[in-house]
């Protein structure tokens, strides 16, 4: 399964990590990853760089991990989606450590393609359903469910504490706008070869996402 | 967005932040609608030919552009009336050229790239964004 991150230049300590410098601050804080594919029709928050992982990014890092969620809890904290319960209630329900985050992972990587895909573009059917109904309770699923069409609602977030790495072979693709890529900020960025694409700008991440993956199917 | 509602729309800053070193650059402008002098985010697709089509709002209307996120991770300005072709450049100090127009654009950028002390990077990610203004 494909790891995504979407971010803008100000997110220096991840930019760092992917140029392979040294930190320029002592402490990074945490940051936000999900599985799948970017959100692209259309994104609610937009990011001007974006990272592809494989999967081994999630496991390499387990010490690291801070804690995951099968939907994004700062939509719900910021009010983009009403818990159906207690908001602080609710998130302990769908918060999971490593274990068994990367439990509800791997059983999802079982699912018939059909479903993986649909996981992977941030949907549900009931194959999904079923799998999380092992490892979350009902009224997490049933949150799910009622906002299936929001990709936010299948997210499958998780987040790492800045003790994280980014090893070249993490990386399955970086799209970075093309007067970027000519930075002496990005020159690091080399490291990762023809994962590399670069794209204009104006059309944004989830363009140069979109004709990525027109190209490649 | 049904097609028969007129709503008033402004861009009033940028989904970017530290931009000193990657300027000139082409960034995605964050998009509000303004009624009675509040404002609310929208969600937006970017489609080809440039175009800029509004999807849905985001979160609730609020008194000030600036509250438009509940943690500000993105640089905002002073609202500026838009159109679904326009365009945003960041110059690395702050400021922004906001305009649908191309001439207006080129023009803008070319004095701004005159009027900076600048490196043979920061020239050359000018011509990339001139040339990209166009494509």
């Amino acid at each position: 399964m494909r790891l995504t991150k979407v971010l803008t230049s100000s997110k220096t300590h991840l930019i760092e990590k992917l140029c392979a410098r040294p930190a320029s601050t002592p402490t990074a804080p945490i940051d936000f990853f999900f599985l799948g594919e970017p959100i692209v029709d259309p994104p609610r928050l937009r990011g001007s760089i974006l990272v592809i992982f494989h999967e081994s990014f999630l496991h390499e890092n387990s010490e690291s991990f801070e804690f995951g969620s099968p939907l994004d809890l700062g939509a719900v904290r910021f009010g983009f989606f009403a818990a159906p319960i207690e908001i602080s209630r609710f998130e302990a329900m769908c918060r999971c450590d490593f274990e068994k985050f990367s439990s509800v992972v791997y059983a999802l990587s079982g699912l018939p393609l059909a479903s993986r895909n649909t996981l992977e573009r941030h949907g549900m059917d009931v194959h999904i359903a079923k799998v999380l109904s092992r490892f979350f309770n009902t009224l997490v699923i049933e949150f799910m469910w009622k906002h299936a069409g929001d990709p936010h609602a299948c997210l499958f977030e998780f987040a790492l504490r800045g003790t994280y790495r980014v090893a070249q072979e993490h990386v399955a693709l970086l799209a970075v706008p093309d007067a970027y890529l000519r930075s002496s900020e990005l020159t690091g960025l080399r490291r990762f070869g023809r994962s590399v694409v670069s794209f204009n700008a104006k059309y944004g991440v989830e363009e140069a996402w979109l004709r990525m993956k027109s190209v490649n199917s | 967005m049904a097609e028969n509602e007129v709503r008033e729309f402004v861009v009033c800053g940028v989904y970017e932040k530290a931009l000193a070193r990657l300027c000139p650059c082409h960034v995605s402008p964050v998009i509000a609608e303004v009624l009675n002098g509040r404002y609310r985010r929208w969600t937006y697709s970017i489609h080809r030919p440039y175009r800029l089509v509004m999807k849905a709002p985001a979160g609730q209307f609020v008194d000030s552009s600036n509250a438009l996120f509940p943690v500000v991770s993105y640089q905002t300005f002073v609202p500026i009336r838009m159109s679904p072709e326009t365009q945003v450049i960041a110059l690395g100090d702050g400021s922004f050229l906001v305009s649908e127009s191309h001439q207006r654009l080129t023009w803008q950028l070319l004095v701004a790239v005159c009027h900076r002390p600048h490196s043979p990077k920061y020239l050359l990610r000018a011509a990339i964004t001139l040339a990209n203004i166009f494509r």
